[in-house]
């Protein structure tokens, strides 16, 4: 189980996150939801290590990652950035063979089982026959499939996305989604920060809201409301059955006002519920 | 898909062109020696006994030393521009991008102008110099480096700036000013031959022991995610090459065009993969500087940076034709 107990985050002097707590369970995919610097992809950058937390403790079972190196980490934790950046003509599969470096001895090169998993993670994501292909050159939803693979490599026990699906068509989306799933089936702790309340509803088990930099509701994603996702969002939200399996759709509601101006002129937003 | 060529292929080529730019720089020179003496001269040795002791003395205390200062600054340059190139995820950045070139320039035109000897040790106080300005200025804690590249921007601008008003006023100076920057090896002697071996080693071990890092550094993934302590792997890089350079630069002055395009020219042939890039850029480096210094000595003596621009600037345009 990843364990993160009171984190504290300030960046430049301001805190961007309060005292947060949180429990991600292996076997459970556990989506963080919340508006625009609200402390989301914050909060996956301190478990990362990327950024410094100002106080708290992050473990995962007993290791305290304090207590290990970078390279330790990132055998624990792996991660699906927002922004997938190439910046040199790798191939697909050299790309997606980095992600064994963190398994790798100081004077170690990749083997041939390196290879073999950078390969096989490649099929999964739906990418076979990409292997020679240069990363420079792939569309925005196959760089994003490329860079899950890269992760999927890294082969780690706890996975971390930062919005996954945001490049990507309903299609792709889905793919990952179902991907997603199959990771939680491995008993991996997955832990992913999303916008698309829709893709959290239909793959996580446990949805955090977070608000200002703070914990503002932890609850099974089958508890979800209009009303929480109101007051998590500031606007209004519909949440409508889908099929005939309980699964549901979560849908904001346009106030025909108009955002912008809607407080100035009713004096508050308009409630759809 | 695509269209590299084998990388066995690279190291047979840079290797034969090595062994070529060598045989040329050994061979060639005022002194004409037959290829039968040169190789006779070459079995007997350094410590060798002949009766031919001025070509023995050409061939080992001149024309060695040239020769290996010529391929060990080529190397140390084309594998400090492939370090940098990949730490600053910049295909313009060369491993004067910090400002050691303008450092060098400047300590050693102000050692000329003033006329008080130790160019070379001018040279490299001034490119340590701008080097410690260039980290205090844009060094930070948490392993950005766009301050470093910054500082390395303004500290080179100020120093030349700084060299050019000291060419404005330098009178009858100014040609050996404008001689030792344009880079030469004319003058190069055994005494030169160890700090460049340093140089040499230095680069080579970071390239051993860092290829893996470069590859995740320069292809655009999250180092940290990876498990790279990025701030002190770019320190330990930038520094350790930019010291290097450092070495190279104040003995010979500032060589253009390796650092720049010869990755570049070996990463279009047998892609951007650091593990045969740096070898093969090593290599590639080193035998391009061994041909130029070559031509530059056929040719009146004239700057070796120079004819590193004349010898390797078309080939590389028509690379860059093809690739288009």
């Amino acid at each position: 189980m990843l364990s993160v107990k009171n984190l504290s985050v300030a960046l430049s002097g301001s805190a961007i996150l309060k005292d947060v707590s949180l429990d991600a369970g292996s076997g459970r995919v556990t989506a963080l939801l919340g508006p625009n610097g609200s402390g989301k992809s914050t909060l996956l950058k301190a478990i990362l290590g990327v950024i410094k937390k100002t106080g708290g403790k992050i473990a995962f079972k007993d290791t305290d990652f304090a207590s290990i190196d970078l390279k330790a980490r990132a055998r624990i934790c792996s991660c699906v950035h927002q922004n997938v950046l190439f910046s040199s003509p790798y191939t697909v599969l050299e790309y997606v063979l980095m992600g064994r470096y963190p398994h790798l001895g100081s004077f170690d090169y990749y083997g041939l089982s390196d290879y073999r998993m950078a390969r096989e993670m490649i099929k999964r994501v739906g990418l076979a026959g990409f292997e020679e292909r240069i990363v420079t050159t792939l569309s925005g939803g196959e760089a994003a499939r490329t860079a899950i693979a890269q992760a999927l490599t890294q082969d780690s026990p706890v996975m971390l996305l930062d919005e996954p699906t945001a490049a990507l068509d309903p299609r792709h989306s889905m793919i990952v989604s179902e991907i997603i799933g199959e990771l939680a089936a491995e008993k991996r702790v997955v832990l992913m920060a999303v916008h698309d309340v829709n893709m959290a509803l239909d793959c996580s088990d446990r949805l955090i809201f977070l608000k200002n930099g703070a914990v503002y509701k932890d609850m099974d994603s089958r508890d979800i409301t209009g009303g929480i996702l109101r007051d998590v969002y500031d606007i209004p939200w519909e949440i409508l059955p889908v099929g005939n399996d309980g699964r549901r759709a979560a849908i904001p509601v346009r106030n025909l006002i108009g955002l912008k101006y809607a407080g100035e002129k009713t004096g508050g937003l308009i409630d759809a519920h | 898909m695509i269209r590299r060529l084998p990388a066995s292929f690279g190291y047979c080529a840079v290797f034969s062109a090595l062994c070529a730019g060598a045989v040329c720089g050994l061979y060639f020179g005022d002194v004409r020696l037959t290829m039968d003496e040169l190789f006779e001269m070459l079995r007997l040795g350094p410590f060798g006994v002949t009766e031919e002791a001025v070509k023995h003395s050409v061939v080992w205390s001149l024309r060695m030393p040239r020769v290996l200062a010529a391929a060990m600054t080529g190397a140390v340059l084309a594998c400090g521009g492939v370090i940098f190139q990949a730490v600053l995820r910049n295909p313009l950045a060369e491993p004067y991008t910090l400002g050691v070139a303008s450092g060098a320039a400047f300590g050693a035109s102000a050692a000329i102008f003033f006329g008080v000897g130790f160019i070379t040790e001018s040279a490299f106080a001034g490119s340590m110099g701008a080097l410690f300005l260039v980290w205090m200025l844009g060094g930070r804690k948490d392993g950005d480096i766009s301050g470093t590249i910054l500082a390395g921007v303004i500290v080179g601008s100020i120093l030349g700036a700084a060299l050019t008003l000291l060419k404005a006023i330098a009178g009858e100076r100014l040609s050996a000013m404008v001689m030792w920057m344009m880079g030469s090896f004319a003058a190069a002697r055994w005494s030169d031959v160890l700090p460049l071996l340093s140089a040499l080693s230095i680069v080579l071990l970071l390239s051993g022991f860092y290829a893996r890092e470069l590859d995740i550094m320069a292809s655009g993934s999250d180092g940290k995610t990876l498990g790279i302590d990025v701030s002190r792997v770019c320190l330990i890089l930038l520094g350790g090459v930019s010291f290097a350079v450092s070495l190279a630069v104040s003995r010979f002055g500032v060589i253009g065009f390796v650092g720049l395009v010869v990755p570049h020219l070996v990463r279009m042939l047998f892609g951007p993969g650091h593990r045969h890039l740096l070898p093969l850029s090593i290599a590639g480096g080193a035998s391009l500087l061994c041909l130029a210094d070559t031509l530059a000595k056929g040719w009146n003596e004239l700057p070796a940076g120079v004819l590193t621009v004349l010898v390797g600037g078309p080939v590389f345009c028509f690379l860059l034709w093809r690739r288009n």
